[in-house]
C-alpha cells in the first residue's frame, strides 16, 4: 500500500493533471455544497463498489514555499499522516485504520496537498471523522517532527536511486528555476534538518483552516445520509479567516532564459533522458490542445517521436511524453531509454523534431484534394484517447474523488464538465499553434543520467 | 464510421453455442462461454464505460520455455502481435486501441484496450496478425533488442535485481526463475524455427483463455470475438511443466550496486498454489508489509530505518516467493538486516493476536476491491485464476475464504512457511 512510488511526491505529478474524469458527472447522482466554515464539498454516488473514498485537499504545496521552507509542506503531510493528534497517537491511528480495513495515504505535489482514505462503505463515519481529526486536530512535536525527519532523509536518498525520479525532479528544479516550483517538493536535507516546530505549526495554522480546503468523497452511499454525517463531522471545524505568510511567494512561472543540459552519473547500465519545456498552466487555454500535442507527439503504440527515433538508427527504446499543467505554470517532459552511447543524438533528435511540430501536419483536413484521403487523422487519434482515458478514470473512485477536490481548488471554471468539449473543439491548427508556443523554444532542461565512468559496477 | 460499426455489432450473426451460464456474485458477475473452436471466453458485462478491456491469456509462459531459451515465451508474444505495416498501426492509433504483451510464470498475456465503439475494427487488425504473425529474421531481431534492453534496465533497479535474485534462488534455471526478458546470452541462442514452434504449441484455442470486460451485450460482443478468435486451431494444451520449489544452500546474498540505499530483503519459499494457501498468503502479506500499522511497519515509524518498507507475494501455480523488504541507508544497514530477522523471528514464534488477525482480514479484503475496481485490473485478476488453476470464479469466493481462515489455522502456516532458517537474505548495494 505505502510503497515507495505511492507516497511520492512525483507520482503525485503524474496523477494530478486530469480534469477528464470529471466528463459525466451528470449522470451520476452528485451534490456539490459549502459549509458555513468554507469548506468546499463534493459527494458522487458510484455503486459498483462497496467502498467510499475521501480525499480532502489543502490548497498547499510547493508553490506556497520559499527557498528556506523548501520540503515543510512534504514534512508536515508526512506527520499528519503518521504522528498523532490530540486525541490518537500515530500508532493508534496507524491501528484503527487497519482495523477498518482502510487505504490511507498522502501525497504532496506543486500545488496541493492530499489526503486520502478509502473505506469499506459501512465505516463512512469513520473515515470522515479520521479525515478531519488529522487534518485539523494536529498535536505536533519537537520529537516526532524529528522521527519524521529521519524516514524523508530515507526517502531522499532513495529518489537520488531512480533514475527517472531523480531526472525529473532536476528538470523541475532548472525549469522553474526562481520560482517554487523549482524547489523539490520533497524537499532539501538541509532545510528540512533545520526547520523547527514553531514554524512548521505557523504553516499549518495557516493553511489547515477550512476555507483553504477541499473535501470529495466519490463511493457506494446513499447522497443524504452521507451529506448529514459530512455536516456533522466537518460542520465542528470553525471557521477561521486564511491569511498567506509572508513573503509570499512568486506566482506565475518565469520564462526559461537559457537552455540548461544536465549529466548524472549513476550507477546504471542504460540511459535515462529527460527533456522538459515550459508548457500552458491548469486555467489556460492552450491545455486542451497542448494535451491533444502530447498523446500526439509520444503516447500511444506509435506515437510520432518514434517515428523520428525508432527508424533504422533506433537512438531509444521507449518514449513516452507527458504534461502536467500546475496553477501558475506547466511542464511538458519526454522520457527516453536508450543506449548510452546514443544520448546526444537522441537528445539532437528529439529537440530538433520537438522544434519542427510547429509545421506537421496532424489531420485529413491539413490536405486538399485526393491527399485527404491518404492523410492520417493523427489528431481524431488523439481525441479518441483522450476519451478512452477519462472513460477508464472515471471507474476508479479514488481517481474521481482526487480530480474533484483538486478541480475545486485548482480550476477558475465554475463547471467541471467542459474538457472534453474543450478537446472536440481543438484542431490542427491549434496543434501547429502550441508546439510554436511551446516547444519550438531554445529554452529547454535535459538531463540525462548516464552509467559511471569505468562501467557500471552492478551485474546484468 | 462509428455508426457503421454499431451496425455490424447489431448483426450478431455470429453468436457462440452457449455454455451454462456460471454467474459469480453480484459484485464480480463474471460467465464462462467459449467459441466454436472451444476457446474459453470469460465475459463480464460491465456499463459503466462505453469501453472494452480484452486480454488473450496464453498458458505456458516462462515455465515453458525451454531450457536454454530464456525469454522465448515474452519474444513469441509479442511477435504474434507485430503489426505489419504502419497503415495498421496508425488504424489502431486512429482507434485509440492499445495492446500490451507479458509473460509470467504459467502464462502469457496479450492486453488490449479500446473504445468500444473501435473493438471490432481493432480485433479485425490484431487477431489476423496473432493467427498468422510473421516470424522473420529482422522482426525477431528487433524485439530481441528491446528484450535485452529492457533486461538491463531492470538491473537498473535495486527491488527488481533483488526479485529476480529471489526468484532465481527458489526456482532455479528452470522454470520460473529468471526475468521474461530472458538475457543476452539465452537470447542469441532462440532461433526463428523455436519461436515459431513455441507459437504453434501456444497459439491454440485449447490452450488460450480471453477474458474480457465491455458494455456491449454478450452475444454481440461473442460475435465479434468468435469473428476474430474462432478459427485458432484447436491444439492441445500446454503439458503443465516440470517445475519445483526447492530451498536454495546459501542463505545470504550481497549483490553490489553503487546506489544510496540498500536494499535488504528477506525472501521464502511458498509452496505449490491451492485455494486456501493463496487467500492465506495474501492475508500473511498484507499483515506484514501492506500500510501504517503492518508488522514492518515500526521500522519505518520507529526505528526510522527506511522511508520503504513492504512485503511482496508472487504467487504462481508450481510456488512463490514472499519477499519482506526495506531500503535504507548504507551506515543503517546491518541495524536493518538485525531488525528484519528480528520482527521475522518474533511473528513467527508468537504468531498473530486475534485483533490483528481481524484487522488482515480486514485489510486484504478492501484491497482486493481496489485493486479489482476497474475493467483491466479485474479481467487481469480473473484470468490469473484462471490460469493458476484456481478458477475464474475464485474472484467471487476470495472475500468468503478470507473470512472463512481461522487465526490458528494461520499461524499454524505461518510458523512452516516463514522458516528463517529456510528464508533467504538478499542484499543489493554498495559493497562496502
Amino acid at each position: 500500500m505505502l510503497s515507495r512510488l505511492a507516497l511520492s511526491p512525483l507520482l503525485f505529478l503524474f496523477l494530478n493533471h486530469s480534469c477528464a474524469p470529471l466528463l459525466g458527472l451528470e449522470v451520476a447522482k452528485s451534490r456539490p455544497f459549502t459549509l458555513e466554515n468554507g469548506l468546499r464539498v463534493f459527494l458522487l454516488e458510484k455503486h459498483d463498489i462497496p467502498l467510499i473514498n475521501v480525499v480532502a485537499a489543502v490548497n498547499l504545496g510547493a508553490k506556497d514555499e520559499v527557498a528556506e521552507t523548501s520540503g515543510l509542506v512534504h514534512l508536515l503531510e508526512h506527520y499528519i499522516l503518521f504522528r498523532g493528534t490530540d486525541q490518537r497517537s500515530g500508532s493508534e491511528i496507524s491501528r484503527q485504520v487497519r482495523q477498518h480495513g482502510a487505504y490511507f495515504n498522502a501525497h504532496t505535489g506543486p500545488d496541493l496537498a492530499l489526503f486520502e482514505i478509502v473505506v469499506p462503505a459501512e465505516h463512512a463515519f469513520f473515515a470522515l471523522r479520521n479525515q478531519k481529526e488529522i487534518l485539523f486536530e494536529l498535536k505536533l512535536t519537537e520529537a516526532g517532527l524529528e522521527e519524521e525527519k529521519e524516514v524523508i532523509y530515507e526517502e531522499l536518498r532513495e529518489l537520488e536511486d531512480d533514475p527517472f525520479r531523480y531526472a525529473t525532479s532536476l528538470t523541475y528544479q532548472h525549469l522553474f528555476a526562481g520560482h517554487p516550483y523549482g524547489n523539490p517538493v520533497e524537499g532539501r536535507k538541509e532545510v528540512i534538518s533545520s526547520l523547527k516546530v514553531g514554524t512548521v505549526e505557523d504553516f499549518y495554522k495557516r493553511f489547515f483552516v477550512p476555507s483553504n480546503c477541499a473535501l470529495a468523497v466519490v463511493g457506494d452511499f446513499d447522497i443524504g445520509v452521507l451529506e448529514k454525517e459530512v455536516r456533522s463531522v466537518f460542520g465542528e471545524v470553525a471557521a477561521t479567516p486564511f491569511s498567506a505568510p509572508e513573503p509570499t511567494p512568486v506566482k506565475v512561472a518565469p520564462p526559461l532564459r537559457k537552455a540548461v543540459e544536465l549529466e548524472v552519473e549513476l550507477d546504471v547500465n542504460k540511459a535515462y533522458l529527460v527533456i522538459g519545456f515550459l508548457a500552458p498552466d491548469y486555467n489556460h487555454p492552450d491545455q486542451y490542445a497542448f494535451d491533444l500535442l502530447t498523446e500526439v507527439l509520444g503516447r500511444g503504440i506509435s506515437p510520432m517521436l518514434s517515428f523520428a527515433l525508432r527508424g533504422r538508427r533506433r537512438l531509444a527504446e521507449t518514449i513516452y511524453m507527458s504534461y502536467h499543467a500546475h496553477k501558475y505554470g506547466g511542464i511538458s517532459l519526454t522520457y527516453l531509454t536508450l543506449n548510452p552511447q546514443d544520448v546526444v543524438a537522441a537528445k539532437r533528435e528529439t529537440l530538433s523534431f520537438l522544434r519542427k511540430a510547429r509545421n506537421e501536419n496532424y489531420s485529413p483536413d491539413d490536405f486538399i484534394g485526393e491527399a485527404q484521403f491518404q492523410a492520417f487523422d493523427f489528431l481524431g487519434g488523439a481525441k479518441n484517447k483522450i476519451r478512452y482515458t477519462a472513460y477508464r478514470a472515471m471507474e476508479s473512485g479514488l481517481s474521481l474523488a482526487r480530480s474533484l477536490a483538486q478541480h475545486f481548488l485548482l480550476s477558475y471554471s465554475e463547471s467541471p464538465l467542459v474538457y472534453l468539449e474543450n478537446i472536440e473543439k481543438v484542431t490542427a491548427s491549434d496543434l501547429r499553434k502550441v508546439a510554436a508556443s511551446y516547444l519550438s523554444r531554445s529554452e529547454y532542461v535535459a538531463v540525462s543520467v548516464v552509467p559511471k565512468k569505468g562501467g557500471a559496477k552492478s551485474r546484468g | 464510421m462509428r455508426t457503421s460499426f454499431r451496425s455490424v455489432f447489431l448483426l450478431a450473426w455470429l453468436s457462440a453455442r452457449i455454455l451454462p451460464i456460471t454467474p459469480i456474485s453480484p459484485l464480480f458477475s463474471a460467465e464462462k462461454d467459449s467459441l466454436s473452436n472451444g476457446l474459453v471466453v470469460i465475459y463480464e458485462h460491465n456499463d459503466s464505460s462505453p469501453t472494452t478491456f480484452l486480454q488473450l491469456l496464453i498458458r505456458g509462459g516462462k515455465s515453458a520455455e525451454p531450457e536454454g531459451k530464456k525469454g522465448l515465451s515474452f519474444l513469441t508474444t509479442r511477435l504474434a502481435v507485430e503489426i505489419p505495416d504502419s497503415s495498421k498501426a496508425q488504424e489502431l492509433l486512429r482507434l485509440a486501441s492499445s495492446f500490451s504483451v507479458s509473460s509470467r510464470g504459467d502464462y502469457s498475456l496479450i492486453n488490449i484496450e479500446c473504445l468500444t465503439e473501435g473493438l471490432e475494427a481493432t480485433l479485425r487488425i490484431l487477431a489476423r496478425v496473432i493467427a498468422s504473425p510473421l516470424f522473420s529474421g529482422m522482426r525477431v531481431d528487433s524485439i530481441k533488442k528491446y528484450m535485452a534492453h529492457q533486461a538491463k534496465v531492470e538491473s537498473d533497479d535495486s527491488l527488481v535485481i533483488g526479485h529476480l535474485a529471489a526468484l532465481a534462488s527458489y526456482f532455479g534455471e528452470v522454470g520460473y526463475g529468471w526475468s521474461s526478458y530472458g538475457d543476452e546470452k539465452s537470447l542469441a541462442e532462440i532461433r526463428n524455427r523455436d519461436v515459431a514452434d513455441f507459437y504453434r504449441k501456444s497459439f491454440t484455442a485449447s490452450n488460450v483463455v480471453i477474458s474480457v470486460s465491455s458494455d456491449q451485450k454478450k452475444e454481440t460482443l461473442m460475435g465479434v470475438i468468435e469473428k476474430a478468435f474462432g478459427s485458432l486451431p484447436s491444439g492441445k494444451p500446454m503439458p503443465p511443466a516440470p517445475v519445483a520449489l526447492r530451498y536454495p544452500e546459501k542463505k545470504d546474498l550481497y549483490i553490489p550496486k553503487e546506489t544510496k540505499q540498500h536494499l535488504v530483503c528477506l525472501a521464502f519459499g511458498l509452496a505449490e498454489i491451492e485455494p486456501r494457501r493463496y487467500a492465506m498468503n495474501e492475508l500473511i502479506g498484507n499483515f506484514l508489509g501492506k500500510g501504517s500499522g503492518s508488522k514492518l511497519w515500526p521500522l519505518r515509524s520507529e526505528a526510522k530505518l527506511a522511508y520503504n518498507v513492504n512485503c511482496r507475494v508472487t504467487q504462481m501455480q508450481k510456488g512463490g516467493i514472499l519477499e519482506a523488504y526495506l531500503e535504507t541507508d548504507g551506515t543503517k544497514k546491518d541495524q536493518a538486516i538485525y531488525s528484519l530477522r528480528e520482527v521475522l523471528n518474533r511473528v513467527n514464534k508468537e504468531g498473530m493476536s486475534m485483533e490483528e488477525f481481524e484487522a488482515s482480514k480486514a485489510a486484504t479484503k478492501t484491497n482486493f476491491l481496489r485493486d479489482n475496481e476497474l475493467k483491466d485490473q479485474r479481467m487481469a485478476t480473473l484470468g490469473s485464476f484462471e490460469m493458476l488453476g484456481l478458477g475464474f470464479d475464485y474472484m467471487a469466493k476470495f472475500p468468503c475464504l478470507v473470512d472463512s481462515l481461522t487465526l490458528e489455522e494461520v499461524n499454524a502456516y505461518f510458523r512452516a512457511t516463514l522458516d528463517l532458517e529456510r528464508a533467504l537474505l538478499i542484499v543489493v548495494g554498495p559493497a562496502n
